[in-house]
């Protein structure tokens, strides 16, 4: 008996979460390649982020929608938001085959938070050295916060987890958050005097 | 939208609803932050002030290229389809602890059982597996080899395949191929034999390996492979690795080798039925008319062995139509004898 592998092109325009989700509990192919589909490049990203280490992060995917194929029938029916699933999934395999690794290769004392803040350089237009100076000790600044922090301004920046779903992804308090948050925006505010011309531009990516 | 009026912009960048509004725009948000900034216009400074804060905040890019989402697809459907096999029945070993109790043991005994039987039974499968297969002068084939690997076949080539036991892969190759070795749950190995003192070795990959005359040239688009070459004096055997990109030449009568970068779109175009030619010599087409047709071309006036030309044109598998294409990309006329 072989799998009826679902092909990738078939993706129609895709139906509100809760439909999609239950589809697929119910053993729809579509609905499953859907999923994979909108959800594998974030989970990358992250994982990429998370470990640095790419070969790694697709084992843990391959073995993650491997497994959520075959627990369908036993996950929850109601679910928020497939996305924050799927994360803090990734995240605990991630943390468990990098545990094992460690066993394996004793030196390693870190997980390496490999994440980096790239500077709005199309935001400002740099004057002078002094200024370009400056800039460049924000952004170490930036650079230099832990990395559970940076772990954290990551998922609500990126994924746009909601700061509550951060804080329960990354088992920390919803203030812890906000203050995290809140030093970085500090941070990134002390830039804002160094703007010699801001370029117009409105909201949407 | 209560306290805003009174919000400086860092107290914009850290309001969860401003942040959605600018990572995530949608009908709804853009709707309410416009009529707020149309009720309050001197906040627009601020409000912009904010939003470049927010998108600051910014990551490296890091991306599945399309090859790679398409294998891992697959590899979870291979999965998921080596679960669906009626026979196997084993479970996995971390499932073990939770379902050993004695109400299980006998049901798990005779999974085992089964699962044995069910993989000696494959081993047998794989026993006295040899398939050949060649190109005729002037086509190429595509081959799709029992275990899922994917070979295009140049002209006048040919290539033996053999599974002796599940262990391992063997193909020989005589002439020119392009391999996507697929990889197996087993991580078999996949050697490519050239009749000659080197080897390529993988497990799962795609690569180019040529094979006329006195040279084997090997050049790996994807994944990585190990090379031996046995040396011809001493029998000692060196092992080579070669990155994506990479390219090694071997020359059989010295056994010298080199390895280079090399553009690997250009090596493997032939797989699409395009010739790329970068600097490519009169020399190299009368090769090519050899290799590919088994046609003898020669000239006369040695000089114009050198004459080059760089660009790209469709391979015709038709000997006339090739070199008539040939002519016009030189400038030149070859007599038929």
């Amino acid at each position: 008996m072989e799998a009826v592998k679902p092909s990738m092109t078939a993706l129609y325009k895709a139906p509100p979460q809760e439909e999609l989700w239950n589809n697929f509990r119910n053993g729809n192919r579509d609905a499953f390649a859907m999923i994979y589909q909108e959800h594998v490049d974030d989970l990358y990203h992250y994982g990429v982020h998370f470990c640095g280490d790419g070969e790694q992060v697709r084992d843990c995917l391959q073995e993650l929608f491997h497994d959520l194929w075959q627990t369908r029938e036993h996950l929850a029916d109601q679910l928020q938001n497939i996305r924050y699933y799927l994360l803090s999934s990734l995240r605990r395999r991630l943390l468990r085959a990098l545990e094992k690794d460690r066993r394996h290769r004793a030196q390693t004392s870190e997980i390496p938070f490999d994440f980096e803040l790239i500077p709005p350089r199309e935001h400002f237009i740099i004057q002078d050295e002094k200024q370009q100076e400056q800039q460049q000790q924000l952004y170490a600044a930036l650079a230099a916060l832990p990395r559970r922090q940076r772990e954290a301004i990551y998922l609500r920046f990126f994924h746009e987890l909601s700061y509550q779903e951060v804080a329960d992804l990354m088992s920390m308090k919803v203030d812890s958050v906000y203050n995290i948050i809140s030093k970085a925006i500090g941070v990134l505010k002390k830039m804002l005097p160094v703007t010699v011309l801001l370029l117009l531009f409105s909201p949407g990516k | 939208m209560q306290q805003y009026h009174i919000y400086t912009a860092r107290d914009f960048a850290l309001d969860e609803d401003f942040q959605q509004w600018v990572l995530k725009p949608d009908v709804k948000n853009n709707y309410q932050w416009e009529t707020w900034l149309k009720q309050h216009p001197e906040k627009q400074k601020v409000v912009d002030d904010a939003i470049i804060l927010v998108k600051s905040v910014r990551f490296r890019d890091y991306q599945l290229s399309g090859e790679q989402k398409d294998q891992l697809w697959d590899a979870i459907w291979d999965d998921i389809a080596t679960d669906e096999l009626p026979v196997q029945t084993m479970p996995q070993k971390s499932r073990l602890h939770r379902l050993f109790s004695w109400k299980y043991a006998a049901a798990a005994l005779l999974a085992i059982l089964l699962g044995t039987l069910w993989i000696t039974h494959e081993n047998k499968q794989f026993q006295a597996l040899t398939l050949s297969t060649s190109a005729a002068p002037g086509e190429t084939k595509r081959l799709l080899l029992p275990d899922s690997s994917e070979v295009v076949l140049n002209a006048g080539s040919r290539l033996v395949y053999a599974q002796k036991n599940a262990l391992l892969r063997e193909v020989w190759l005589d002439g020119e191929a392009w391999f996507h070795v697929h990889h197996t749950k087993g991580n078999t190995k996949f050697i490519v034999h050239t009749y000659d003192r080197l080897s390529v070795e993988v497990l799962g990959t795609q690569f180019n390996v040529s094979n006329f005359g006195n040279k084997i040239a090997v050049t790996l688009q994807q994944g990585s492979i190990r090379l031996h070459i046995t040396e011809q004096q001493s029998q000692h055997e060196t092992q080579l690795y070669l990155q994506p990109g990479e390219m090694l030449r071997y020359n059989k009568q010295d056994g010298e080798y080199t390895k280079s970068r090399t553009d690997v779109t250009k090596i493997v175009a032939w797989t699409h039925g395009q010739l790329m030619m970068d600097e490519y010599t009169v020399a190299d087409a009368i090769q090519f008319m050899q290799q590919v047709f088994d046609k003898q071309v020669s000239v006369k006036d040695t000089k114009m062995l050198r004459y080059r030309v760089s660009g790209s044109m469709p391979i015709v598998y038709n000997a006339d139509t090739m070199l008539i294409q040939f002519e016009k990309a030189f400038g030149v006329h070859f007599y038929k004898h």
